[in-house]
């Protein structure tokens, strides 16, 4: 699902933990209308046809200090941020902010598009920072295809001082979608487990962040093991599997209030929570008898329903967009590999055959892809398509494991963990097996979770 | 309380000093009993049963052939050295009642994290099973699997992940 931000007031209602953030429309001045001309953009990949982008700082339309440092200053991380983004992507060659020349508020809206030309650029993406008196902050972006000489795309935000990196991620996401015809999906935040300490005693925590590292916070303090978390679709809250009090069992965490309530109260082992599209079901697997099988249990609490029923493990469910069937691990035939259902357990059939192990499906957000983890001798992120086609290996090592989709089903984080330390760190490919990239995070980390954009 | 104790002779003596009459043989009286002093009564104690503490680890450890036993790659199967090992913890616990145990079940690093999760709780199933099977009751055996967070041996290398194969016997304190 693409989710396109359009230039028209909008604010997103939802605020917690990110800086509410709200559409603004910028003035059209002049009579001539926006042409929006499609470049011809190879998404294949490959670095060398990355397409050169000109990331100027962004001009200070008035002098005022903000609580995020003067507009200037802002302007200039603004602009840093931007680059980051649109350089991750592997779309994109960004030159600048540094080393280039200073864009005047006038010139915003006008650019010298020879200049820009003879710099390299193919493209331009810059902007102005206006601050008012209350401490909100407008941003205007602006697109330009500096070839043909024309804008692309504009699109205004205004936020509080310390929303200003959710702004700058906007920018990039209104210029990754425009020129690639995608979704965005700099404007979101990754959940994973910290880690820290010895093989043998392994400290893990909950955390979170923004998909570039930024304003990353630790969630729980580390006494109690947690694993495999997951944002909520509301993004309201998180979903995880702790230790704590000496039983295995799944809990859900308010961001909010910042309260915990367990999920499900039983004695048997309750692992793998994972919530569903609609924000009405928790689905998580249970061992009975020794035996694990998935089952789903209203948000609302009650008693849960048992979706597979097999003396074996099954485990590691995960929804498709529509909430219509679910894709998860059984070792049923004898060994771990990718079955579907529909959400209450109909239907069930088998979909991965070539040879090896598969574990950890992932149903992409776009519904087109189911991510793995496949174990053929090394650890592979893999995937296909819904009925098990057309596979694709993207990576391996030793140790690459459970894939985690972007918001717009281009990129996955998973985690990579070294033989011999045992140490692990969250990294991200793209789909088509390019941009192998290391997600810097304080200490070591796994078991990322993309969430959705910020709206 | 104590006694004040008078003297025969002060007690003729006062008579004497009362009266005018010649003194009188008088048997005096005998002494005041002393009022028995409170003997002190020991508070009645009786003997109850109270429950021995619980045995440590390490004496459990002492009396068994081991609290682990380990498990073929991927499996939940008990070898013949695994049922020795619980047949010698099934004993100990028979001769010890009121201990509970918490069985954990881990596995190697080899794996996916939720599949290690399930797989060592069927390792830890596995092992409570045969002791319950072998009448220990039930409700004095837990189970919890740790899966592969949870190495004694941090080495990469086929001993190390034998060792990490495993279901440990832990009392419960």
């Amino acid at each position: 699902m693409n989710i396109k931000i359009k230039s028209m007031l909008y604010c997103g209602a939802f605020s917690l933990y990110a800086a509410q953030i709200c559409a603004q429309p910028l003035p059209t001045q002049g009579a001539a209308p926006v042409v929006e001309k499609p470049l011809d953009v190879d998404v294949s990949g490959s670095s060398n046809k990355a397409i050169v982008i000109a990331v100027p700082a962004f001009a200070a339309q008035n002098t005022v200090a903000t609580k995020a440092g003067s507009s200037a200053e802002l302007g200039k991380q603004i602009a840093a941020v931007i680059a980051g983004d649109l350089s991750y992507s592997g779309v994109f060659a960004p030159k600048g902010p540094m080393g280039l020349p200073e864009v005047s508020a006038a010139q915003v809206a006008s650019p010298d598009y020879s200049a820009w030309s003879a710099q390299g650029a193919s493209a331009l993406l810059q902007g102005f920072v206006r601050a008012d008196d209350s401490g909100n902050i407008v941003v205007g972006c602006y697109l330009y295809d500096v070839l043909a000489g024309s804008e692309l795309r504009r699109a205004g935000f205004s936020f509080v001082a310390k929303g200003w990196r959710r702004a700058a991620h906007k920018c990039a996401d209104m210029a990754f979608g425009k020129m690639t015809g995608e979704g965005g999906f700099f404007d979101s935040r990754i959940i994973y487990v910290a880690e820290s300490g010895s093989k043998t005693h392994r400290i893990k925590r909950l955390a979170i962040m923004d998909s570039d590292g930024a304003n990353h916070q630790f969630l729980t303090n580390g006494q109690a093991m947690v694993l495999t978390p997951h944002l909520t679709p509301d993004q309201r809250s998180i979903v995880y599997m702790s230790y704590q009090g000496n039983r295995g069992r799944i809990f859900i965490l308010d961001l909010v209030g910042n309260t915990q309530k367990l999920v499900f109260d039983t004695p048997n082992l309750t692992i793998a929570p994972r919530v569903s599209p609609d924000n009405q079901w928790v689905l998580f697997a249970m061992s009975v008898g020794g035996n694990t099988n998935l089952y789903r249990i209203s948000v609302n609490g009650g008693e849960p329903q048992q979706l597979t029923k097999t003396a074996g493990i099954n485990v590691g469910g995960s929804y498709s967009p529509d909430g219509s069937k679910i894709a998860f691990e059984s070792d049923r035939s004898g060994s771990q590999q990718i079955y579907v259902m529909n959400a209450d357990g109909s239907a069930l059939h088998r979909i991965s055959f070539a040879g090896g192990r598969y574990a950890t499906p992932a149903w992409s957000p776009n519904g087109e892809w189911i991510a793995f983890t496949k174990i053929a001798g090394s650890f592979q992120i893999g995937v296909f398509n819904s009925d098990g086609g057309n596979e694709r290996i993207l990576t391996q090592s030793w140790g690459d494991e459970a894939p985690n989709w972007s918001p717009n089903s281009r990129y996955l984080a998973f985690f990579r963990t070294q033989e011999g330390s045992g140490k692990a760190q969250i990294w991200s490919i793209d789909l088509t097996g390019a941009n192998l990239r290391r997600i810097n995070t304080p200490l070591d980390g796994s078991d990322p979770a993309w969430g959705p954009l910020l709206p | 309380m104590k006694t004040k104790f008078i003297p025969v002779f002060a007690l003729v003596a006062v008579l004497a000093a009362c009266t005018h009459e010649p003194p009188k043989s008088v048997t005096p009286p005998p002494p005041p009993e002393p009022e028995a002093a409170a003997a002190p009564v020991a508070p009645q104690v009786q003997q109850v049963a109270i429950p021995a503490s619980t045995p440590t680890q390490a004496e459990f450890v002492a009396h068994i052939v081991s609290d682990h036993v380990f498990f073929a790659y991927d499996s939940s199967m008990l070898d013949g050295a695994a049922m020795a090992t619980l047949d010698s913890q099934i004993a100990w616990a028979q001769a010890h009642p009121q201990v509970k145990f918490t069985i954990e079940g881990h596995t190697d690093e080899r794996g996916t994290r939720e599949y290690n999760l399930a797989l060592g709780q069927r390792r830890a199933v596995a092992a409570q099973a045969y002791m319950v099977a072998h009448g220990v009751r039930a409700d004095r055996v837990n189970t919890l699997s740790y899966g592969k967070e949870r190495p004694e041996d941090g080495g990469s290398n086929e001993a190390a992940w034998a060792h990490n194969r495993r279901a440990v016997s832990i009392i419960v304190q």
